[in-house]
């Protein structure tokens, strides 16, 4: 996977509860229109018109804890968000971003050395976010291998039919 | 280097001498686990890993209420069949997988477990270590396999005797309340200390059921006598009851003494919003539920009739009770548990987990309930406007009667 380098176009706090990205009302909507319209509009209903392809976000500690449902995630997808920072993550939301080939990195300090508004230059592979705008270079978790190829393949499903295509009959 | 219970077995399923915490690794499970839920069943799409491996079971939805649970409980049918899953229970012959497959023999210390729910971490309580990895099940179904991170371990150190009327459920509600939403991140809890070699194999399963609010992947108690006993009861199939190494490495060590233990409320927004039962006490319900793969067993049950034997559940109150499995109901009746609830006049339920996702009882806007379930995000049981209490099983009990939110040491007490 090539760097990701886009601009923070939202900051969550501690905990967040990623079904809160569409509200409960769109938990189970299955249609991905649907929830690209609707992302982040109990925060700011003009979240949408603001978000360009290729944004990212970041987050403070355990962010999608709770019993996170996928429709959270493809609302971020579908408004083109690539890349994510946070300090942590709760276990089942890291593994669905996962599954989703939707790139997700840990870096304990993210909060407090980057804003909304700067631009920020990821390498997943040594886990360096470099901040453009203060041009100091963050630590974070490198991608764990086995993970990256998820990632390369475009997620879970792509990677399962890779895996299938190569497997003796 | 001595290795904990839980990276022991992680190292045996993914052919290893040993693991270390933070690597991430393929683990191939003994035994994989689903329940009807739609959308569920598309991770089924296609099986290619022996069936014996599998077992499914009705909990959702216990008879189906709409097309689209119809449907679901049509394909796993459908899907037991084209597959040779022999291991699939049916309506009626089912009840909440997170306390069924343990009573069928299918867990078995020193084991993997994988399921797409993460309230699997129920049967760390027989020594197994069994996760959720939510959608990955596909891989599972497919390759017999999935990706977990290596965690590191906590131990937990329990002493002391609990009190009349306070149960593991409260132990683990006071630690979620001291550690966090985050308190475990990284890590398996490990119970253990003679408190928890006091507990049933039960009680100790309510103790690992919902650890995910830790954001902990499972929890795990190193099998004893007892869980030795329990398994055999149920399969004649072998096991190696692994334990942790006296010399192995543990993140930290945490102390609880229960003696002083109160009954903990987990109040509304969210699961880790913890108060002891003096704050909270009150509070005035509408509704209250005793059941879920969090409660429901006979230990649930006893306690529940305990308070509730000669008194009348509150006016202003509906009291709904579901034992978790039909061998616990069954059993239920037999110590005269269903008689003393109806006479309450309480609503005996089917073993599902219906009223924990909002299956059945709705609750209106400014309703307010206590149950034994799960969660208590809002709008779970219905309205948004609506609010979830949760305590244990004797607490509901007492509340129910009083009409609010209750000590049952006040009436446990005189008993």
């Amino acid at each position: 996977m090539n760097n990701i380098k886009g601009k923070i176009i939202w900051k969550f706090g501690n905990h967040f509860n990623a079904d809160l990205i569409v509200g409960s009302k769109y938990i189970a909507e299955s249609n991905p229109e649907v929830l690209g319209k609707v992302c982040l509009a109990d925060y700011d209903p003009e979240f949408v018109q603001k978000v360009r392809p290729g944004d990212i976000m970041i987050a403070g500690r355990n962010f999608g804890f709770g019993h996170p449902h996928q429709q959270g995630l493809q609302s971020l997808i579908k408004v083109g968000i690539a890349g994510f920072v946070a300090e942590s993550y709760y276990p089942n939301w890291y593994r669905m971003s996962v599954s989703f080939g939707f790139p997700a990195i840990i870096c304990p300090e993210i909060t407090k050395k980057a804003d909304v508004g700067q631009e920020l230059d990821i390498n997943f592979h040594t886990g360096e976010i470099k901040n453009l705008a203060t041009g100091e270079t963050l630590k974070g978790e490198p991608c764990p291998p086995y993970l990256m190829e998820i990632l390369d393949a475009g997620g879970l499903i792509q990677h399962l039919i890779k895996q299938l295509a190569a497997a003796p009959k | 280097m001595g290795l904990t219970l839980a990276q022991k077995i992680l190292a045996k399923k993914s052919g290893r001498a040993a693991v270390t915490p933070g690597e991430v690794i393929y683990a191939e499970p003994d035994l994989v686990l689903l329940y009807d839920w739609p959308g569920l069943d598309f991770l089924m799409s296609d099986i290619r890993i022996d069936p014996n491996k599998i077992v499914l079971n009705i909990d959702h939805f216990f008879v189906a209420n709409s097309e689209e649970s119809a449907r679901v409980h049509d394909n796993f049918r459908k899907i037991a069949k084209k597959y040779g899953i022999k291991n699939f229970y049916d309506v009626g012959r089912s009840g909440i997988g997170f306390q069924l497959v343990a009573e069928k023999g299918h867990v078995r210390p020193g084991t993997l477990i994988m399921h797409a729910d993460a309230h699997v971490s129920t049967f760390g309580a027989l020594g197994a270590y069994a996760v959720g990895v939510g959608g990955d099940m596909m891989s599972v179904f497919l390759l017999g396999k999935a990706w977990l991170k290596v965690p590191g371990t906590i131990k937990v150190n329990v002493t002391g005797k609990f009190q009349k009327g306070v149960t593991s459920r409260d132990l683990f509600e006071k630690i979620e309340g001291d550690l966090g939403p985050d308190g475990g991140t990284g890590n398996v809890f490990e119970f253990s200390g003679p408190a928890v070699a006091a507990m049933s194999v039960e009680s100790r399963m309510v103790l690992c059921n919902s650890v995910q609010y830790l954001a902990a992947d499972t929890a795990i108690i190193n099998p004893d006598k007892k869980t030795v006993a329990y398994v055999k009861a149920v399969t004649n199939e072998p096991f190696d009851a692994l334990r942790s190494d006296a010399d192995a490495t543990y993140t930290n060590t945490l102390n609880y003494d229960v003696s002083s233990l109160e009954p903990q409320i987990v109040c509304p927004p969210d699961v880790y919003y913890i108060k002891s039962i003096k704050e909270t006490e009150g509070t005035e319900i509408n509704q209250a539920f005793i059941g879920t793969c969090a409660s429901g067993r006979m230990e649930d049950l006893r306690l529940a009739a305990r308070v509730l034997k000669g008194k009348k559940v509150h006016p202003n109150v509906r009291l709904l009770i579901t034992p978790i499995t039909p061998l616990i109901a069954e059993q239920a009746a037999r110590e005269g548990l269903i008689e003393t609830f109806l006479q309450a006049g309480a609503v005996i339920g089917p073993p599902t987990c219906g009223p924990c996702f909002g299956g059945f009882g709705y609750l209106l806007p400014g309703e307010v309930a206590i149950t034994t379930g799960t969660l208590n995000v809002p709008g779970r049981m219905g309205s948004l406007d609506s609010k979830i209490y949760m305590g244990n099983p004797a607490t509901v009990a007492a509340s129910a009667v009083e009409g609010k939110i209750s000590d049952p040491r006040r009436i446990l007490n005189k008993r």
